[in-house]
């Protein structure tokens, strides 16, 4: 009995933090939403007013961001300077990528923050001002989207985690 | 401070990296590579020009030669501009930019022309890499006529025709004239280096030697920069490259009222060459240049120096 007591526990536990991880993935992605709104008004910054190449503007953006938005910015310069790649995008793709595994976004918020890049560095300046200013109204759109499922589904997980875990339990008694 | 074969070898296409990798080249010798789409790739080494084969070394055999195709130079173009054409904005409008190392790359292509000002180049044709050296002591010789007994440093006009080294002799003055020596004491130095080829500047920090007691104001057009560095660093010496409009010279008015030594440099083939140019002669009449300096006709690696007083005298040759 007394297994079988430690054991639902265990299962009602395991539901609770499945629920509760869902509402905090949610939230999560509202702030890292923002933080790629704060990454690209950095770079912004550095593209139009400092006249900055790209791997300049993202060394210069590193340094006020923290990990692992700062190791990205770092990790991009390092393979700019050693021209890894034939065109920026390649190396944006792969870099932004390996950014996605380490916060919760997304598979839309990706493929923006991916084809954001394409036509990044190509050009004139204004193309660039363009790029940014599509790319901040699609954030926008995504960060709204996000605050509105955040309300709609956010008390819902950790209720459901509970409910199923209490399902799970009665049905293991 | 020294360059390795991947510094100047990592601005071009992989493929044409490959092949000029093979060529050994040793990097202090060479002066151009001139990149066109579906033509040879020229290089201008030791003072001679070759083409390049297939196979990687020279050849006078067209067949052999290597061409280069289109989406070679968009590489090229990509690595030389790191990616962010847009910075370079301004610099194509010119028609060539300043890379990393001080290398100066010339564009060709369709101009794009809104109200008779050129807006921007686009369908880029030819490339030409012009690589710049370096040469610490090459100015020795010469350091002695810049000083006199009465006047102490003079100002000094370098005037030399296009790939005789007067951007390399002005860096080497400015870094002794810095760093003094121990007959006299180093001056501050002032260098608006509107082109980035005396200090190669990159990320703000300069990449030549340029002395120790040198300020340099980098990618600012030389009229305003030599204002803004007489008011802001009051500089003893004042040093530009490839002096030209009418603002410049207006600007080398204002830099010797203020008590400004000048070091410049100007294209020509010779004193009187720079005497018969408008904006020059009132300047060689007002003797505000006490020694000039003429470059001429270079052999290897040697050039012929022309030391000028303020009267156009010969005071040496070698």
């Amino acid at each position: 009995m007394l297994v079988k007591m430690l054991g639902s526990g265990l299962v009602f536990f395991a539901c609770f933090i499945w629920g509760m991880r869902l509402q905090n993935n949610l939230k999560s992605r509202i702030s890292n939403l923002n933080d790629l709104k704060k990454i690209m008004t950095l770079l912004r910054g550095e593209i139009l007013y400092h006249q900055a190449e790209l791997s300049e503007a993202l060394f210069a953006v590193s340094f006020r961001l923290a990990e692992p938005y700062s190791g990205f910015c770092r990790q991009m310069v390092k393979k700019l300077d050693e021209k890894q790649s034939y065109a920026f995008h390649p190396i944006w793709i792969d870099e932004t990528q390996k950014l996605s595994e380490q916060i919760d976004l997304k598979k839309q918020d990706l493929q923006d923050l991916q084809s954001m890049g394409e036509n990044l560095g190509y050009l004139d300046k204004d193309m660039q001002e363009k790029q940014f200013q599509l790319y901040f109204a699609r954030l926008e759109e995504q960060i709204q989207e996000g605050k509105k499922e955040y309300q709609k589904k956010g008390k819902l997980y950790p209720s459901l985690g509970v409910m199923s875990g209490i399902l799970f339990v009665i049905i293991f008694l | 401070m020294k360059k390795t074969t991947q510094d100047w070898l990592g601005i071009f296409a992989l493929s044409l990296q490959k092949v000029l990798a093979i060529c050994e080249l040793d990097f202090s010798f060479l002066q151009e590579i001139r990149l066109r789409i579906g033509k040879p790739v020229f290089l201008w080494y030791k003072n001679q020009e070759y083409i390049l084969s297939k196979q990687g070394g020279f050849t006078t055999d067209f067949a052999q030669a290597y061409f280069l195709d289109k989406a070679e130079l968009t590489e090229t173009l990509s690595y030389i501009s790191n990616y962010s054409l847009y910075a370079f904005e301004e610099e194509i409008r010119q028609g060539f930019l300043t890379i990393q190392g001080g290398h100066r790359i010339g564009l060709s292509g369709k101009t794009v022309v809104e109200n008779r000002s050129i807006r921007n180049m686009k369908a880029i044709f030819s490339l030409n890499v012009r690589f710049s050296h370096q040469i610490l002591g090459c100015a020795d010789r010469l350091l002695p006529y810049l000083y006199d007994r009465r006047q102490g440093l003079c100002s000094l006009l370098i005037i030399s025709p296009p790939r005789c080294g007067k951007t390399t002799l002005l860096r080497d003055l400015i870094r002794q004239v810095s760093n003094g020596n121990v007959e006299h004491s180093g001056k501050t130095v002032a260098v608006v280096d509107e082109r980035s080829e005396i200090a190669a500047c990159y990320m703000g920090l300069p990449q030549n030697d340029v002395g120790m007691r040198t300020d340099i104001l980098d990618a600012c057009p030389k009229d305003k920069g030599m204002m803004m560095m007489i008011r802001s660093m009051s500089p003893e010496v004042l040093a530009v490259d490839e002096l030209g409009g009418a603002e410049e010279i207006q600007a080398i008015h204002y830099a010797l009222h203020c008590g400004c030594k000048l070091f410049a440099t100007v294209h020509g083939y010779s004193l009187e060459d720079v005497q018969s140019k408008p904006d020059f002669s009132p300047l060689v009449r007002a003797l505000v240049f006490q020694r000039y300096i003429c470059l001429t006709q270079q052999t290897e690696r040697n050039t012929f120096m022309h030391v000028y007083d303020a009267q156009g005298k010969e005071m040496s040759c070698w």
